[in-house]
């Protein structure tokens, strides 16, 4: 059996459940959690995160948010750093597809709904499409303030100045902010939020997007959304500007393709492989099929 | 990819219109002004029958409610479809209004504080009409690429005068849904900087 049959194959769904796994006034709680986050863009609004059959941690609050949102009509697709075979993608995919009888998908312009660890696909998304982002630590301001209720009053006054002081260290013993992973972002001019542990690469994508981002953290209990058509911009000094990743010289070693994320492994000669983060496209560049919007 | 989903678990009518009212809304609230179709109400609920679907979405036992309406006949309905808490109008999080009275409800729901801007009312207005009529606006924020248009029926400009003046103070402030007894809903969260057509 191949990979491709393998991450294909579901069998029969699930009897005995729940529509969607939750019970409806769960489904209700997180959506009503969900219209007060896009209208606060960028806010962290707490919820009452439910036990689920994965462990905290592992995406329970991304799962919560799909499955309060996700219809039988619903395309799906679960891609974990930009996976659709990892062994997480694929039980969560399963149990979203087994619990409402939605359509599967590992290509990203068919979804209607994405749910995502730790990346923003290659391929434009559209106004037809939402794309929930599983997040670990929701709170931006975390590192420079361990007390919740302190954060929370810094949000409240929109002082991140404390966040300021830390990235300005950073270039002073670094000559450079050293973020990669879940660059902290400005929302709508306002608040400060953890875009989730998404590379530099995407955080361009969700400033005045097409479509509609919804952030889930199950373990800390909070459901943040930036609505289509926001400012979402990255910290930056006028001297420092934020940048994301390069790859100069370099290309997948699968697709080709010079224009994706590439992550890179180290081989047993000395030598490193790097292939796109993103596997739907690199699909779509091996087979010829031409991407027509990307971001 | 081959699925088969003949065993997998149905939503249950009220579950599935639940379902489908949500996701209305979710894209009515993150594109404010723009139209969206609510499922179909039961005829028997009359012209309340759209704000009932979304009130039925949102309430339960969880969250206080208040009706500021003449016809009273809605809020025994909601209480017995959702099991929601009745509240004074200053302390509801959901309130729903007909057109006459939405000034008085913009003007004294909860708005919720800087530190919790999420503990702020919702509120439902029931307009005449959605995408047509007198009340015109133009509205720019989060969710809209350049402008957008928001026209009502029924609504007073003095009453969106006072929604303005609410949510001034950004981010605290209120936010709106407006629906039409033909199941048209558009929506008005606190982001969004409206202004008056003349």
């Amino acid at each position: 059996m191949g990979v491709r049959a393998l991450i294909e194959e579901r069998g029969a769904a699930f009897e005995g459940y729940t529509f969607g796994f939750l019970d409806d006034m769960a489904k209700r709680e997180i959506r009503r959690a969900i219209l007060k986050g896009v209208a606060i863009p960028g806010h962290q609004v707490p919820f009452g995160s439910r036990e689920m059959p994965i462990a905290r941690g592992w995406g329970t609050g991304g799962l919560q948010i799909t499955l309060a949102c996700v219809g039988a009509d619903d395309t799906i697709k679960v891609i974990d750093q930009g996976d659709d075979a990892s062994v997480n993608a694929v039980n969560l995919r399963r149990l979203i597809a087994k619990t409402t009888g939605a359509r599967e998908t590992l290509t990203t312009g068919d979804a209607t709904l994405i749910q995502t660890r730790h990346r923003i696909p290659e391929e434009r998304m559209t106004a037809g499409q939402m794309l929930i982002l599983q997040v670990p630590i929701p709170e931006p301001l975390r590192h420079v303030e361990r007390s919740v209720a302190a954060a929370r009053a810094m949000h409240a006054e929109a002082d991140y100045a404390r966040m300021w002081l830390a990235l300005y260290e950073d270039v002073v013993r670094n000559g450079e902010v050293t973020a990669g992973a879940g660059y902290p972002v400005m929302v709508n001019h306002r608040f400060v939020m953890a875009p989730s542990p998404i590379p530099r690469w995407d955080i361009p994508k969700l400033d005045q997007a097409e479509t509609l981002f919804l952030f889930g953290a199950g373990r800390e209990k909070r459901i943040y959304a930036v609505p289509p058509y926001t400012d979402v911009k990255p910290l930056e000094f006028e001297d420092y500007p934020f940048s994301i990743e390069g790859f100069p010289g370099m290309s997948c070693r699968r697709c080709g393709a010079t224009d994706s994320y590439l992550v890179t492994s180290p081989q047993a000669d000395g030598s490193t492989l790097s292939v796109c983060s993103d596997a739907s496209y690199c699909d779509d560049v091996l087979g010829g099929r031409k991407v027509v919007n990307q971001w | 990819m081959a699925t088969d989903t003949s065993t997998a678990p149905r939503q249950s009518v009220v579950a599935d219109q639940e379902q489908r009212t949500f996701r209305a809304l979710l894209d009515a609230m993150a594109r404010p002004g723009t139209i969206q179709a609510l499922p179909q109400a039961r005829p028997a609920d009359g012209a309340w029958g759209s704000a009932l679907i979304v009130m039925q979405c949102l309430l339960d036992h969880e969250v206080t409610f208040a009706v500021e309406a003449d016809d009273r006949s809605v809020h025994e309905q909601i209480l017995r479809r959702t099991g929601a808490r009745s509240a004074p109008l200053a302390t509801a999080d959901y309130v729903l209004a007909d057109a006459a009275h939405a000034l008085a409800a913009f003007e004294a729901a909860i708005e919720g504080d800087v530190e919790e801007p999420e503990r702020s009312a919702t509120v439902v207005v029931h307009v005449d009409a959605v995408g047509s009529g007198a009340l015109r606006a133009v509205l720019s924020g989060p969710g809209i690429q350049t402008v957008q248009p928001l026209v009502l029926d029924g609504l007073n400009v003095v009453a969106l005068r006072a929604l303005i003046e609410r949510n001034a103070v950004y981010p605290t402030g209120i936010d709106t849904i407006f629906v039409d007894p033909q199941g048209r809903v558009a929506c008005l969260p606190r982001s969004t900087r409206i202004e008056m057509e003349d």
